[in-house]
């Protein structure tokens, strides 16, 4: 067990999330209105705006290493460890991040942590660290450049302040799972129970 | 590594595409319409740095990271830095090219004066030293925090700044957030300060790579350079843009000196932009139909018309004539010229703007077609203007009563 929680980089992802909400309260709300690329118009990024893709990268380093001997022994199960450690460190990433942000509510941030969460994660276990984060990157930058004002913008912004809160739930919590589910069923395939 | 190998193994094969596709379409989105004026649409495009930039850095940090391995078992006979070149060379070299050539797609204009080829150069390096940010970054840290951080620190330095009031950031990150209409250029300080950024961060990068330790440095020890060389870079532009005779301005532009075309046939001085040469007779034409009909109304006639004629003066008609203007566009232009000239002589301000039911009386009289006014100011400004306006008599009053003033600026214009 500890083993398995130093590969997984347990307290990496603890002191991120402190270094993380220090930074939230110390950026406040302060605002920057940057020019979006997508459909023209300006955005408006706050500093809160940054923190999942921080959260998304600690996630992906977290998960850089798997296959390990400890991690090996199906008796151990550590593929349900996995998933319950990404849905424990993302619940407590989302209530810090809640409670020391000014700008955004608890499902607006709990929205963004999911989504990054589950797509990083999900992607990590399949396609290693390296594809994990820059598919969330990319999604981060798509998000950020895509117009206020162009069509389906509420839709689209899903990781801005602006984007419809109940769509981005929605959609944090669908790819949240999913990513939960891949994690299971790449920790249950045979290459890794024919390994043990 | 055998060129068409480097060119699927880094994946430059398919992400130089993407580069492209992202390029015309931001650029596309920016240069709506046309104008002709390559600096202008040259630098409106420019605007896909924006996206394009911060996806560079990205995917090279991602697709580069480890590859110090790969040197570290080479650098005994060769030069790491040609190692990563003859392996890198699709993806560093690529996606600037192919920015550059969505570039010039988008903005529909074929660099022919220096300053357009500096816009040109200046994107081809940005994106380069973004490819080389991503390099570095993959070198200095671990794959799962080079790639956001490449991410994040091309999109503050080519976005943040144009954004905010720092004025001399303005001038470093190749961003055109004000430029150009026909009568302005980008500042050369601007445009010095942005390549030497990129510049140095390129040799940089390439240049640590020349050292035979190192591939074998640790990440801290490379972190370490890779700040140095981004403080070179910064320092080296600001210096740069201060010793500059401009210095650093929050626009980042100066006023365009081009050497206009000018024609004086039908009896009107025509002065137009080079790009706009080949519509000297169409204006000219347009200006005498409007001042057969303003002389039959009793206006004074337009002599001169001018396009941006330097600081605004009293007496001076100005007017545009893109390449996308239609020559009802071109009437309007002009009449509306004429009218915020006799409304600055009645004033003695400037920049005093003329109200839509001025410019719309003015077109009426001056034969600008309705339906290009109400298209732009509305059926009810035309009614209005139309009952203000409609006998000769009655423009003539109107004209005397609106536009023309206490004799102080009379005359022709």
């Amino acid at each position: 067990m500890t083993h398995w929680l130093r590969v997984r980089r347990a307290w990496v992802m603890v002191e991120t999330i402190a270094l993380l909400a220090v930074l939230m309260v110390a950026g406040g709300d302060h605002t920057v209105a940057v020019p979006t690329v997508i459909g023209g118009g300006t955005g408006a990024i706050v500093w809160s705006t940054f923190v999942p893709l921080g959260w998304a990268a600690v996630v992906a380093y977290a998960f850089e290493h798997h296959g390990t001997d400890a991690e090996a022994r199906p008796a151990r199960r550590l593929w349900a460890f996995d998933v319950a450690l990404v849905a424990v460190m993302s619940g407590l990433a989302a209530g810090v991040f809640a409670v020391t942000g000014s700008v955004e509510t608890l499902a607006q941030v709990a929205a963004h942590v999911l989504l990054v969460s589950g797509l990083t994660a999900g992607v990590t276990v399949c396609r290693g660290s390296g594809t994990g984060i820059l598919v969330t990157t990319v999604l981060v930058l798509l998000t950020f450049s895509y117009g206020v004002s162009a069509p389906g913008a509420d839709y689209v912004r899903v990781l801005q302040p602006d984007g419809d809160v109940v769509w981005s739930l929605a959609v944090g919590v669908a790819v949240f799972v999913a990513g939960l589910a891949t994690i299971w069923w790449r920790r249950e395939s045979p290459p890794v129970r024919a390994e043990a | 590594m055998s060129p068409a190998r480097a060119i699927v193994w880094t994946g430059a094969a398919w992400f130089c595409p993407i580069v492209f596709a992202v390029g015309v379409y931001v650029g596309v989105g920016e240069v709506a319409p046309r104008s002709g004026y390559a600096v202008g649409d040259l630098a409106a495009a420019s605007y896909q740095l924006s996206l394009v930039g911060p996806l560079v850095a990205a995917y090279t940090a991602f697709r580069f990271s480890g590859f110090e391995r790969f040197v570290r078992s080479l650098v005994p006979v060769r030069l790491g830095t040609v190692v990563v070149l003859r392996a890198w060379w699709p993806v560093v070299l690529g996606a600037p090219m192919s920015s550059v050539l969505a570039l010039v797609l988008a903005a529909g204009a074929v660099p022919r004066d220096a300053v357009s080829w500096q816009i040109v150069g200046l994107v081809f390096a940005t994106v380069l030293a973004c490819a080389c940010l991503g390099l570095g970054l993959a070198r200095a840290l671990p794959v799962a925090l080079a790639v956001p951080a490449a991410a994040a620190i091309a999109y503050w330095w080519l976005v943040f700044p144009g954004a905010g009031d720092g004025v001399l950031l303005r001038n470093l990150n190749a961003g055109f957030v004000v430029c150009c209409t026909s009568a302005t250029v980008p500042s050369p300080a601007m445009l010095g300060g942005s390549a030497v950024v990129a510049v140095v961060v390129t040799l940089g990068v390439m240049g640590l790579w020349l050292f035979p330790a190192w591939p074998s440095v640790g990440r801290p020890a490379a972190a370490a350079a890779l700040v140095v060389v981004c403080a070179a870079a910064f320092v080296g532009g600001s210096v740069l843009v201060e010793s500059s005779s401009t210095g650093p301005t929050f626009q980042a532009i100066e006023r365009r000196t081009t050497a206009k075309a000018c024609s004086d046939r039908s009896d009107v001085a025509v002065c137009v932009w080079p790009e706009n040469a080949s519509r000297v007779g169409t204006v000219a034409r347009q200006v005498v139909a409007v001042n057969t009909r303003f002389e039959r109304a009793g206006f004074d006639r337009i002599t001169a018309v001018e396009e941006d004629p330097g600081p605004r003066s009293i007496g001076t008609v100005e007017f545009s004539v893109h390449r996308w203007m239609s020559t009802a566009d071109v009437k309007y232009s002009v009449v509306a010229g004429y009218t915020r000239a006799h409304l600055a002589c009645r004033t003695g301000d400037v920049d005093a703007e003329p109200s839509p039911l001025e410019v719309t009386a003015a077109g009426l009289v001056g034969g600008v077609p309705r339906a290009e006014l109400t298209r732009r100011f509305g059926a009810d400004t035309v009614a209005e203007a139309s009952r203000a306006v409609g006998s000769i008599a009655a423009a003539r009053t109107w004209y005397e009563r609106e536009l023309v003033a206490d004799g102080s600026c009379g005359g022709d214009r």
